[in-house]
């Protein structure tokens, strides 16, 4: 299972990184791919790609803030939280992301429609959304 | 650039007399105002109680890492405090905070010293680094562990 994340935090000097850490380290233990971008006070780093994004099995952001290119993200199963979450229980979160993408459990309502029909509409949909985000980059 | 270019040994403590979250980030602030990095204290403080009020900087595991980026820092640094007792800083996990680090950034600050934060900040993820600091009894010590880590 493969999992991409973003972390971010008001100041962005401190937190964004541990919880990117945290979800690091808890996915390595747990034999789980992932990689996390972090958009902190240094601007975005370790930046997703939209292969990355495609391929990844759910979403995980700890955000305390709203972020740029959440958009990017639209029709995956996303998993929200808050930073301070992650570097508390990062094993609890990958484990959540896990049966999110097993079960499908706690699917935010927002994309629920991208869950439920994947149909060649919908993808057709999400490549636009994917590349809309690109354009305006 | 290295960690030790904003960690110096005239500012950690290793025992810190605070009982409250309030009185650690002063004493430590004290630390960083003496030896010359600051262009207003209270102004510099303002900024990072504004920061406590978004949610605390108690992290968990025995770590709090209170900060503020202000233009009345003159210089990147960061202050390292122990407290024997541990100190309350509201963490999620209920744990209280032992490693105690107080960030004061320049507004302006360049790449190099928020790359260091962010590696300080991920090294604290690591169970055997806090340990380490833990066990640490004296400045040496302390910048030894700090410097075999980055």
């Amino acid at each position: 299972m493969k999992f991409v994340g973003v972390t971010a935090c008001p100041t962005g000097i401190a937190h964004t990184y541990m919880a990117a850490e945290a979800l690091e380290e808890a996915a390595k233990e747990l034999g789980y791919e992932i990689k996390v971008e972090t958009q902190g006070s240094m601007g975005i780093e370790n930046e997703l790609t939209i292969e990355e994004i495609a391929s990844a099995d759910a979403i995980i952001l700890a955000v305390d803030m709203s972020i740029s290119g959440a958009d990017r993200f639209s029709g995956k199963p996303v998993l929200k939280l808050g930073v301070s979450e992650a570097i508390k229980n990062p094993s609890a979160i990958i484990a959540q992301a896990v049966r999110l993408v097993e079960k499908g459990e706690d699917i935010p309502e927002d994309n629920l429609s991208g869950e439920e029909t994947q149909n060649e509409e919908k993808n057709e949909e999400k490549r636009k959304g994917l590349f809309g985000w690109l354009k305006q980059k | 650039m290295k960690i030790t270019d904003i960690f110096y040994p005239s500012l950690i403590k290793l025992n810190l007399n605070a009982s409250s979250k309030e009185e650690a980030i002063n004493e430590l602030a004290d630390l960083i105002d003496e030896n010359g990095f600051l262009f207003d204290k209270v102004l510099y403080l303002k900024e990072v109680f504004k920061r406590e009020a978004l949610g605390s900087t108690g992290v968990g595991m025995g770590v709090a890492i209170p900060h503020g980026k202000s233009k009345f820092v003159k210089e990147a640094c960061v202050a390292f405090g122990k407290s024997l007792k541990g100190i309350n800083f509201n963490s999620a996990d209920g744990s209280l905070a032992h490693l105690i680090f107080l960030i004061a950034v320049p507004e302006d600050t360049d790449n190099q010293h928020l790359k260091i934060l962010a590696t300080l900040s991920r090294m604290l993820i690591h169970q055997e680094f806090r340990e380490d600091l833990l066990q640490t009894n004296s400045l040496e010590e302390v910048m030894q562990v700090i410097n075999s880590q980055t």
